[in-house]
């Protein structure tokens, strides 16, 4: 009987995680070790508990944002922090969020959120060439990322799977950039000069900082990370005077019908703020600042000195949708 | 007869809330959604790239259940049959694979190649570079090398059970007249062919639905073709249907496995248990071949994660940030392993009673909730349980979801286990019970009980493992607040510095090692001061 009483006491705490009055739930695509430190921040700061989901690219953002469309009828969620434009679009074509423009929306470029409020960025990434120093010099180096169909740069080249994560949304922005026809030849002339697919951009860090491949498409706070690490490896962001640079702002988005809705909205006032793009600039994922007159510490770039990719985030998500199907077929072939 | 339908109704009474009226709830959504799309299901199921998937699925699980049995046989029988020195050690070192989750286990095993790890460097010196050595792992061969990694040494240890339970006072009648080598091939062997062709089957089944280590290589296999079609495309009807070969697949195996079990009727009688000493002029080369095994499988690529500049002021740091994590997985873990536990005897003493006429649905129940996929799991439950009343809402943001997710996909477990004991207990101990008067429960918990102790031991210790490992579901349904230790390892690795990645994985290893190593070095002490 003694046992069967600790069992049932060990049931009771673990149903024991019940609604709290005074919380905010946020699912966040952003990695766990960037964005937790600024829940934590969140939660001294207003003494609004914070319950956070993580997910990461690595999952295939196969977690949060399936659950959030799961969720759709009976919503558990408040605020939703994506990694990138794409998911909260997403979810905004499938009614999922609400509208909501934070305080200090108005200091971030238009490019950078959503005319109705669906979403507001915030601390960007930028898509980039990852390469291993001891393979390459600086001289070898493409200036774009056209070149890399080139036979000189034949099986030395990584890009995550295109079906997943930003390595899809830079993928739709090629194709918005170039146009439809130009983006299919340049990835079958991709894949034909021996193109490595690899499952997400953190492979491809590990596999081109240990040398297995001279270079890689990924994202830049991936390269942060390997630079910490204390790897063999430099980055360029290429197209510099082309199509540009994939710039990827994280999102915020409040979610419709949140059952804490106006601690929702404290926390996206908070997300968009000087405070926060300084927190995750300094950070090792070495994130942009958006806000107008946010300057990250030194050796993180300011969003002006980029020549950022000029596209509309929305085209590109419905871009995305258009391609899956050719971008499985590529993949497979 | 009464109580077994009553033990009956409970068992489908849970595995209905567990799982099957989700499924139930998702299989007919999505056939409805199916209907309407105009996808035609054989043509998609025919496409060329579907059939490759299939076929590099059953390949990979027969060459891994194959290699895992046959391997796992040699181990099983130098640990059960063999005087060795430190066998304890070499034992829990086995347990190591079933501890790390195998996305990790996977990054390990590559970097056991890099050019500055130790065996890295000796094949660069041999000329085996590492992009040569890469290109051999891709696909096929590194999915299998890893997955026989982690099979191996479960299958050995489950095989030196098995075979523990062979009477010893047979096994020396027979020493007395033949060779070691035939007493394996004429007397163990048979005797635990119930058991062995019971582990091929799991085996088979546990690779046919991997997909993370089949991902890591690049190999496709079906379960990555559920995900695509769920995590890319969104389409949860296409994403179900891509899941049919895995089904039909495991059907065909259960079918495969009941004729096979059933013409094998072999019972052991397990008399008592004694030392074996099998082998002995050969057991220093079976000693050895067991070490490299272990150091080429498992402390070359664990070593790797301690050797990445885990201080002990950094450790202590890990600890103090993760005790939440480690606290959750701990208790969830524990909990989970103990209704496994509880529940797979209930259906193992169902299924072994000869009189119950529904005792094969038994194992049809436990391998249907076993192979269905872990995002199909996942998204079935949110879309069952995550309704707008208190007491669904209650299930669906508390932890207990989780709960339900073990219970209805690692029940297969325990119910083997205990019902290979059961099957092999002889009747006379029941007999002997009801002579006496005792009532079926009596008998149960003082004859039959006390009779398969080790097997609810093993049953407890290799639930809590697996529960504490999972990471497939929880991800999915984890409620917002509570990370379990490898959920936090998993979001971790994708962008944090490769120590702190290392430092929670040896976390991890080092929650289960400290207390079993704690509870050996105990028994050790006692045993000696006893012998005193």
């Amino acid at each position: 009987m003694k046992i069967m009483k600790w069992i049932l006491m060990a049931v009771l705490m673990v149903s024991s995680c019940s609604r709290d009055k005074n919380v905010v739930v946020v699912y966040t695509s952003e990695d766990q070790q960037f964005s937790q430190p600024v829940l934590k921040d969140f939660e001294k700061e207003t003494g609004i508990q914070v319950k956070a989901l993580y997910d990461t690219e690595e999952t295939k953002s196969t977690g949060i944002l399936n659950r959030l469309i799961a969720e759709k009828n009976n919503p558990q969620a408040d605020v939703f922090w994506s990694g990138d434009p794409m998911r909260s679009i997403l979810l905004k074509r499938k009614g999922i969020t609400a509208s909501y423009t934070p305080k200090n929306a108005q200091n971030i470029p238009k490019l950078f959120k959503d005319k109705e409020g669906h979403y507001t960025g915030f601390s960007a990434r930028v898509r980039a060439l990852i390469y291993n120093k001891n393979l390459l010099s600086k001289d070898q180096l493409p200036k774009s990322i056209l070149e890399l169909t080139d036979p000189k740069w034949k099986n030395k080249v990584a890009i995550a799977n295109p079906l997943f994560g930003t390595t899809s949304f830079h993928i739709a922005a090629l194709f918005i950039v170039m146009g439809d026809e130009k983006a299919k030849d340049y990835l079958l002339k991709l894949k034909a000069n021996g193109l490595h697919i690899l499952k997400s951009n953190g492979d491809v860090r590990r596999k081109v900082a240990s040398g297995q491949i001279p270079i890689g498409f990924t994202d830049s706070d991936d390269i942060n990370v390997a630079l910490l690490d204390h790897k063999s490896v430099g980055f360029i962001y290429p197209d510099e005077n082309g199509i540009g640079t994939l710039v990827m702002p994280n999102t915020v988005s409040l979610i419709k019908g949140s059952p804490n809705n106006q601690n929702a909205k404290l926390l996206i006032d908070y997300l968009i703020s000087k405070k926060v793009e300084l927190k995750l600039a300094q950070m090792e994922c070495a994130q942009i600042p958006l806000l107008a007159g946010v300057h990250g510490p030194k050796g993180v770039l300011s969003i002006q000195s980029i020549q950022s990719m000029k596209i509309d985030y929305e085209a590109a998500a419905i871009k995305l949708t258009e391609i899956l199907g050719f971008l499985k077929q590529w993949i497979e072939d | 007869m009464k109580r077994h339908f009553a033990l009956f109704a409970v068992i489908v009474f849970f595995f209905l809330l567990f799982g099957l009226l989700p499924i139930i709830f998702l299989v007919i959504r999505s056939v409805q959604e199916f209907l309407a799309s105009d996808t035609h299901l054989i043509v998609y199921l025919l496409k060329k790239s579907n059939l490759d998937l299939i076929k590099n699925s059953l390949s990979l699980s027969l060459i891994v259940s194959g290699i895992s049995l046959s391997v796992g046989v040699f181990f099983g029988t130098i640990l059960w049959g063999v005087q060795l020195r430190f066998k304890k050690l070499f034992k829990l070192s086995l347990l190591i694979p079933l501890i790390i989750p195998p996305y990790i286990y996977s990054i390990c095993f590559e970097r056991m190649f890099y050019k500055e790890s130790l065996l890295g460097g000796l094949l660069s010196i041999l000329g085996l570079g590492e992009q040569t050595i890469q290109s051999i792992l891709h696909g096929m061969t590194g999915s299998a090398i890893v997955l026989c990694g982690i099979f191996i040494p479960i299958t050995s240890l489950i095989v030196s059970t098995l075979f523990s339970r062979i009477s010893s006072s047979m096994i020396d009648a027979a020493r007395t007249c033949s060779s070691d080598f035939r007493i394996m091939l004429r007397i163990v062997l048979p005797f635990s062919k119930h058991g062995l062709i019971s582990i091929f089957f799991v085996i088979f089944l546990l690779t046919l639905a991997q997909l993370e280590i089949p991902n890591f290589f690049s190999l496709n296999v079906i379960p990555f073709e559920v995900l695509t079609q769920f995590a890319a495309f969104h389409n949860y009807s296409l994403s179900m249907m891509a899941s049919l070969p895995l089904f039909l697949l495991s059907l065909i195996i259960f079918m495969m496995e009941v004729i096979l079990i059933k013409k094998s009727d072999l019972l052991a009688n397990k008399v008592k248990l004694g030392k074996m000493d099998l082998f002995h002029s050969s057991r220093t080369l079976f000693a050895l071949s067991l070490f490299i095994f272990i150091f080429i499988l498992i402390y070359l690529p664990i070593g790797n994660l301690f050797s990445r500049n885990l201080s002990l002021t950094f450790m202590v740091q890990l600890i103090s940030e993760s005790t939440t994590e480690i606290w959750n997985s701990l208790y969830l873990a524990f909990l989970g392993a103990t209704f496994l536990t509880l529940f797979g005897l209930a259906m193992a003493l169902l299924k072994t009673d000869r009189r119950f006429p529904f005792k094969s649905s038994i194992d049809f129940f436990s391998i249907f909730s076993f192979i269905f996929p872990n995002i199909i799991l996942g998204l079935a439950l949110i879309l069952f349980w995550n309704q707008e009343n208190p007491l669904s809402s209650f299930f669906y943001t508390s932890s207990l979801i989780i709960l339900f997710a073990y219970l209805f996909h690692f029940n297969i477990f325990p119910q083997r286990i205990l019902s290979d004991h059961l099957k092999q207990l002889p009747r006379s101990i029941e007999e002997a019970g009801m002579l006496a008067g005792a009532g079926k429960i009596k008998r149960i918990i003082f004859l039959i009980l006390p009779n398969i102790k080790e097997s609810i031991i093993t049953s407890f210790l290799l639930s809590f493992l697996f529960c504490l490992g999972e990471i497939g579901t929880t991800i999915f349904i984890y409620p917002p607040g509570f990370q379990t230790l490898p959920i936090k390892i998993f979001t971790m690795a994708a962008n944090s510095p490769e120590h702190v990645v290392s430092g929670l994985a040896v976390l991890l290893i080092l929650l289960i090692l400290i207390p079993a190593v704690s509870v050996l070095v105990i028994q050790e002490m006692r045993r000696k001061y006893a012998h005193h």
